[in-house]
């Protein structure tokens, strides 16, 4: 297994405008009370991570009960809503216009040049390593659509690619481009899409509603051999250990599955996946903190924490995220697994 | 297939546990005349002489693991009791040994030989590899190498069968720097300039403990390479200079981690657009936490021995050609009158 550590000049700020993200949490917490704790549909699950089902409540967000597991630490939203009344949020709440129509275009170029283009270059570099051969790849995580515009730029004999997320319709209205499908397609029909080379799924894991079953589609989807490559956030991260219920990561519905190191291994273990990288390439963690304790300075942080946040140079918070990346304790996920031939 | 292992030191355990996890192959016996009561594998047969071991057990498989002297010998009558031979470096003590033991393999072309050249192997070599391949950082310009170790205790080191000229063949140069040399020829194919200066700098030994290495090939890439035994920080470090980027190998899986963490670093250079980054590019910086090189060979010597293929990797001709360079170091750096002098220098000659 290996994980990858990178060197980036990028603040969340840049891709996240502060001023724009208050009202789109207000819209969100509006929109999951009137649309999702309404609906009378919300299921209990057990631990998505390891299948346990001994958790206790940490917290409550949006009147959405956060548990987390005894056995592998993961966090999670139980009772939950299904996956079709998620899709109906994601296509026609206020809160995720909002972030289309306002937030996405505003930060496109910072997003396009520091996220996405980096992100290509890394998904070319995997597939000349594991599978030069793709012919096919599957994409089902939202928000793609700079990535694929950047695959295509960067590569003119790529795979073809079928998006198949549940808005990607509206993603990728007006947008032609040649070797790209936009198929709409349910978790429980994927497989039909294959047998592809290569399965995206990037920021979909926490939001999703079963991830086992994603799980199973995508190994059900990929040929032998196929790679699975996958991000997600992950509550072994520093700044959401640190920060917990005050972290502004942590929101439904975007944020179900809120897996441990522990619970994302036991989960592609179960699946039969093969993990070839498991690296966690967050920049964001130690600002985050930062921007909390500057935003709730009498809270009660960790001294040490405070400290090294509050007072040391920049040189020394850079220290700490790079230190975060290499021994994988940032909490922002990244993996890439293979299907066994 | 009955397998039997010549040496049971350093290496000799080493590829023990190996041929262990593997299924196709089954220990039968171990030849070694130096080993204490405690050191006998309790599950295989134990015996004093290669011959007697190679006779007695009839292995399909022999793994030899022998000091340098004793290696030519050994694979030579392994190849001729019809057994499949893994090698492990240096071939032999010298050119002749690599090309006495190609002459017999030329004689029993069903049977299959490798060398030890794990580091070909090695994760972020393999990484680094895949990115050459794939071309998207352009064509290596050139490559230099570091690969030293401290030695060790000073008696121990000094009075090493590895430091004996005559069991041998060579310093520093033979016993770990002919891996980078192998590395070098991995990437860049073959060399046909080398210069090279040896020292013996600290030890009292009578081989080098140091060696600098200059190559170049006909497509003008040029290599550098400093082979150590007075690195007093183990280090293994290979740069690979490239058209639109670099690639940096440092620190290497071992058994003791005394080399480091093994990681990969990748710089891009940086496009017109991007002035903050001129001379100081960003890095992506890839860790790897196990190394698979001793098994992934032992899987390919085993899958051309059951599939009948010819060895394509770590086979006699790159053991050849890499002894052909180390060969070529040796005299080279015995011929002063070869290299170009410094006229400020030369005066100060005595």
């Amino acid at each position: 297994m290996k994980t990858v550590v990178i060197d980036r000049d990028l603040l969340e700020l840049e891709i996240k405008p502060y001023a724009r993200l208050e009202e789109y949490r207000r819209l969100t917490e509006e929109d999951v009370r009137e649309r999702l704790l309404t609906a009378g549909e919300l299921k209990p699950c057990p631990c998505p991570g390891c299948r346990s089902s001994a958790s206790r409540m940490v917290f409550e967000k949006s009147g959405m009960c956060y548990r987390e597991c005894d056995d592998c630490r993961s966090v999670y939203v139980s009772p939950r809503p299904p996956e079709e009344a998620l899709v109906d949020f994601y296509r026609n709440s206020r809160s995720a216009c909002f972030w289309r129509e306002q937030i996405l275009p505003e930060t496109e170029e910072t997003r396009r040049e520091k996220v996405f283009r980096p992100r290509a270059q890394w998904l070319l570099n995997v597939l000349d390593r594991y599978r030069p051969e793709a012919r096919l790849g599957i994409v089902v995580g939202y928000h793609n659509d700079l990535l694929v515009e950047e695959l295509t730029r960067q590569e003119s004999h790529l795979f073809h690619t079928i998006v198949t997320n549940a808005i990607a319709d509206i993603e990728f209205r007006g947008s032609k481009r040649p070797n790209v499908t936009i198929r709409p397609t349910p978790v429980s029909a994927l497989s039909s899409l294959g047998p592809a080379d290569i399965f995206l799924a990037f920021d979909i894991l926490d939001r999703c509603a079963d991830v086992e079953a994603l799980l199973s589609a995508a190994r059900a989807t990929l040929a032998p051999g196929g790679l699975l490559l996958a991000s997600t956030i992950s509550i072994s991260g520093f700044d959401l250990q640190v920060l917990w219920d005050r972290s502004e990561s942590i929101y439904p519905p975007e944020r179900l599955n809120l897996l441990s190191t522990e619970g994302l291994i036991a989960l592609f273990e179960r699946q039969g996946f093969e993990t070839l990288e498991f690296s966690t390439p967050g920049v964001f963690d130690v600002e985050a903190v930062q921007r909390a304790i500057d935003k709730e300075p009498e809270a009660p942080w960790p001294r040490f924490i405070r400290y090294v946040v509050k007072e040391r140079d920049q040189d020394a918070i850079n220290g700490l995220q790079e230190y975060l990346q290499k021994y994988r304790l940032s909490s922002f996920v990244r993996m890439v697994l293979r299907k066994p031939r | 297939m009955k397998t039997v292992i010549i040496g049971y030191g350093y290496m000799g355990q080493i590829r023990k546990q190996v041929v262990d996890t593997m299924p196709e192959l089954k220990l039968c016996g171990i030849c070694d005349p130096f080993l204490g009561p405690g050191l006998i594998p309790v599950d295989c047969a134990h015996y004093q002489d290669y011959r007697e071991a190679i006779d007695d057990v009839r292995p399909d498989v022999v793994f030899v693991c022998t000091p340098n002297r004793y290696t030519p010998d050994i694979c030579i009558y392994a190849l001729e009791q019809g057994c499949h031979v893994f090698c492990e470096k240096p071939p032999g003590r010298n050119l002749n040994d690599i090309q006495r033991i190609i002459e017999v393999e030329g004689k029993y072309p069903h049977l299959k030989l490798m060398f030890g050249f794990n580091h070909r192997h090695h994760p972020a070599i393999v990484e680094a590899k895949s990115f050459v391949d794939a071309g998207r950082l352009g064509r290596i310009l050139w490559t230099r190498g570091v690969y030293g170790k401290s030695g060790g205790r000073d008696r121990e080191f000094e009075g090493s069968w590895r430091n004996d000229p005559d069991i041998s063949g060579g310093g520093i140069l033979l016993d770990q720097g002919i891996h980078m040399l192998d590395l070098f020829r991995f990437f860049c194919g073959e060399f046909h300039e080398v210069y090279g200066f040896l020292s013996t700098a600290y030890w009292n030994v009578s081989v080098e403990d140091n060696a600098f290495v200059l190559l170049r090939n006909e497509q003008g890439q040029v290599a550098q390479f400093h082979s150590s035994a007075t690195l007093w920080k183990h280090t293994f470090r290979l740069e690979i200079g490239l058209e639109r980027g670099y690639l940096i190998v440092e620190g290497l899986l071992s058994k003791t981690g005394s080399y480091g963490r093994e990681k990969l670093i990748i710089g891009r250079k940086p496009g017109d657009d991007e002035h903050a980054a001129l001379g100081n590019p960003r890095e992506e910086i890839v860790y790897f936490d196990t190394d698979v090189s001793w098994d992934l060979q032992a899987r390919e010597l085993v899958n051309c021995i059951t599939h009948n293929l010819p060895v394509t990797d770590s086979s006699s001709l790159d053991a050849l050609r890499v002894m052909e360079m180390v060969d070529a170091v040796y005299r080279q750096a015995k011929v002063r009158s070869a290299a170009a002098s410094v006229p400020g220098g030369e005066r100060r000659l005595p």
